[in-house]
């Protein structure tokens, strides 16, 4: 017998025997999971629908009548980072969902919504892979509410995208090393013409544009989200694309850039920022508006 | 038993750890894996897994890059298209092959292809440098380094060689037949693979000395990273280019764009051949979009665009201020401004005079001076 068959051979014992344990051990792991269900815990997902109207969206389709001025409208990008998910319980407290840590789609307490499918107009700057839903697990237990945050947390928005952990080394939804991450695309072509919404925090200081801060941004600009009455089982989460857009006359944008890239000085900005419950100006919630982007089903 | 994993995997362990220096000492000429020497800022590349990295074949691949015997009739070989001095481009703006006929595109730098999420201005398909390389030995439309035909005296010329028979073996020492058009691309791929550039003056800034970039360059730098002028949508990242893909990449993203260089026929046509990754999709929403390449060296790779059409970075910054390109009279007149096809982000901008030189000497700060001197990727036949 060669060296090279040597090694074969005790490989293949080895995991013969390995693959025994892992049994073994996969088996204990279930009795362990059911106990801790006895014990109270449990997996909850939650859904996400982003819709026009009653449809679901879909790159390739053009809306009809979006916006003040009843626009044509094409998506070409539709991504969003939701953090900070908390379950209310019957209690009214806030109790953290621990988000899987699936290596894809959420990391630590954040997680992608990826809308776009990267086929027609999404072509440019998409993917192919779609993501509705967030995954995670609480103690067992009545929840009636859902809380959660729309953005990356400070802590980890000016990580560069070349080492962040997926979903956080996405390129395209990447400022730079200043402006951190775009928590909100929504890329459109309306009566032909680019419309775009990014939403991120503004006001990061840094000595330049290639370093992140060392102190959160002036202006954070993440929305909390709270749904009072949220069932996981029975209930989605809807974006309302058009809800986001109901005020805005997307015919026309004042250039520089098509859209709004979360600037106070843009006029594009006044609108959204409305729709989302924060302050043009500090990126803060403004008081007594809620966002209309989500709602439930 | 408590941990029975731990312990199976202990003595797994030293079984292996045996056989495996015993192993070791009978192959004394494995190759040795390639020491990428990263610069600060940059992610491992991927590597097909059946072509690993390794010193000989990146050494073989150096060979063959610069030597005109890969090449259907001796005249030509990789480094004609690619020189070092010019951030392995070639100042043309198309390139004549190993027969004299012309290439329909510019010829890209290769500096960092390896982290190109695709290869060649516009072949969504493409995707490793191993698949690249065959491209411009075999093709014949046009006609590159004209390998087609000749495949059996190009291959003797390797096998005839002292010098040559030695170098295949090192690097494919398992193999009792190395000298192979297999293997040529797989060292080839390997050492296009090393050309990463990273120590431009920008790179000393943001790593070292933040006093080794000009004021100028500094504030070029902020308008090329900011919101107003939205070049970094496009050439974002270490590798300032959207099309970039390393080990920690997770998403396939496409990265194809239609910036208003041409506008034919009013609907967004470019001039064929060059119609962008329509040519390869069939999808007319994908006329005239090609790849963003990385900027790193672009002060040296002029002329610009994939066919050369812009001669000087100052024209192409004019050329994205205003939003696309009018081509007035000729067989290709259009106003590319209103390209239907063009990407919303290329919207025009306008600049100062001095800001547009701050943009310049940014895009300058860009020059790698130790990449196109580094003597591991110039050419060994100059050596001797």
């Amino acid at each position: 017998m060669n060296v090279r068959s040597g090694l074969l051979v005790l490989f293949s014992l080895c995991a013969l025997g390995l693959s025994s344990v892992v049994f073994a051990q996969d088996h204990s792991a279930h009795q362990g999971m059911n106990m801790n269900m006895d014990m109270g815990s449990g997996n909850t997902t939650i859904r996400f629908s982003a819709r026009v109207g009653d449809s679901d969206v879909s790159c390739g389709i053009m809306y009809e009548s979006l916006g003040s001025h009843n626009s044509e409208v094409e998506l070409t990008d539709f991504r969003l980072y939701i953090s900070n998910v908390r379950l209310i319980n019957a209690e009214g407290e806030e109790v953290p969902l621990e988000l899987t840590q699936d290596e894809m789609w959420q990391h630590d307490n954040v997680a992608l919504l990826d809308f776009e499918d990267g086929s027609a107009g999404c072509a440019d700057s998409g993917n192919a892979m779609l993501n509705t839903k967030i995954v995670g697990s609480s103690p067992d237990g009545e929840y009636t509410g859902l809380v959660f945050d729309l953005g990356v947390p400070d802590e980890m928005n000016h990580m560069d995208t070349t080492t962040a952990p997926t979903p956080l080394n996405i390129a395209a939804m990447w400022w730079g090393w200043q402006g951190g991450y775009k928590f909100l695309r929504v890329d459109m072509m309306a009566d032909g013409k680019p419309w775009f919404i990014h939403l991120g925090s503004t006001g990061c200081e840094s000595p330049n544009e290639a370093t992140a801060p060392e102190s959160p941004c002036s202006s954070p600009n993440r929305v909390e989200v709270r749904m009072g009455s949220f069932n996981a089982a029975h209930n989605f989460v809807v974006v309302n694309l058009d809800s986001l857009v109901s005020d805005i006359d997307l015919s026309t944008s004042v250039p520089e850039p098509p859209g709004c890239m979360s600037f106070s000085g843009d006029p594009d900005c006044a609108p959204i920022f409305k729709n989302l419950g924060l302050a043009l100006d500090n990126g803060t919630p403004l008081p007594d508006v809620v966002q209309t982007l989500f709602s439930t089903q | 038993m408590k941990h029975p994993i731990a312990t199976i995997l202990f003595f797994c362990g030293l079984g292996f750890v045996g056989l495996g220096a015993v192993y070791s000492a009978m192959a004394q000429n494995k190759p040795d894996a390639y020491d990428w020497q990263l610069p600060a800022g940059f992610p491992e590349p991927r590597v097909p897994e059946d072509n690993p990295m390794t010193t000989e074949k990146v050494e073989l691949g150096r060979y063959l890059f610069y030597d005109t015997r890969l090449s259907g009739n001796d005249s030509t070989s990789c480094s004609s298209c690619h020189l070092q001095a010019l951030a392995f481009s070639d100042g043309r703006a198309v390139s004549p092959g190993s027969t004299g006929q012309l290439t329909h595109r510019n010829a890209m730098s290769l500096t960092n292809s390896a982290y190109s999420a695709t290869l060649t201005w516009s072949n969504p398909t493409l995707n490793t440098i191993e698949r690249q390389v065959i491209v411009p030995m075999f093709g014949e439309f046009p006609v590159e380094l004209g390998i087609t035909g000749h495949d059996d005296e190009v291959l003797a010329h390797f096998q005839e060689d002292n010098r040559y028979q030695v170098l295949f073996a090192a690097a494919f020492p398992d193999q009792l037949d190395p000298i192979s058009f297999n293997g040529i691309v797989k060292a080839l791929a390997s050492f296009t693979r090393t050309l990463i550039s990273g120590n431009s003056i920008f790179d000393q800034y943001r790593w070292k000395d933040p006093n080794v970039m000009s004021e100028s360059a500094q504030r070029g730098m902020n308008l090329f990273l900011g919101e107003t002028l939205e070049c970094h949508h496009c050439h974002t990242g270490f590798n300032f280019s959207l099309s970039t893909a390393h080990i920690n990449t997770t998403f396939e993203e496409r990265a194809f764009f239609n910036t208003g260089l041409y506008n034919v026929d009013g609907n967004g046509a470019y001039p064929t051949p060059n119609v962008g990754i329509y040519e390869i999709t069939g999808n007319p929403r994908d006329m005239g979009k090609f790849r963003p390449p990385s900027l790193r060296n672009v002060a040296l790779t002029a002329p610009y665009m994939h066919d050369g059409s812009i001669a000087t970075l100052e024209e192409v910054i004019q050329f994205y201020e205003d939003g696309g390109r009018v081509i007035s009279e000729g067989e290709y007149a259009g106003d590319g401004r209103s390209n239907p096809l063009k990407n919303g982000l290329v919207s025009g901008f306008s600049l100062t005079p001095q800001e547009r030189e701050d943009l310049l000497n940014f895009l300058k700060s860009l020059t790698d001076e130790s990449f196109i001197r580094d003597p591991r990727f110039s050419n060994p036949f100059a050596d001797n």
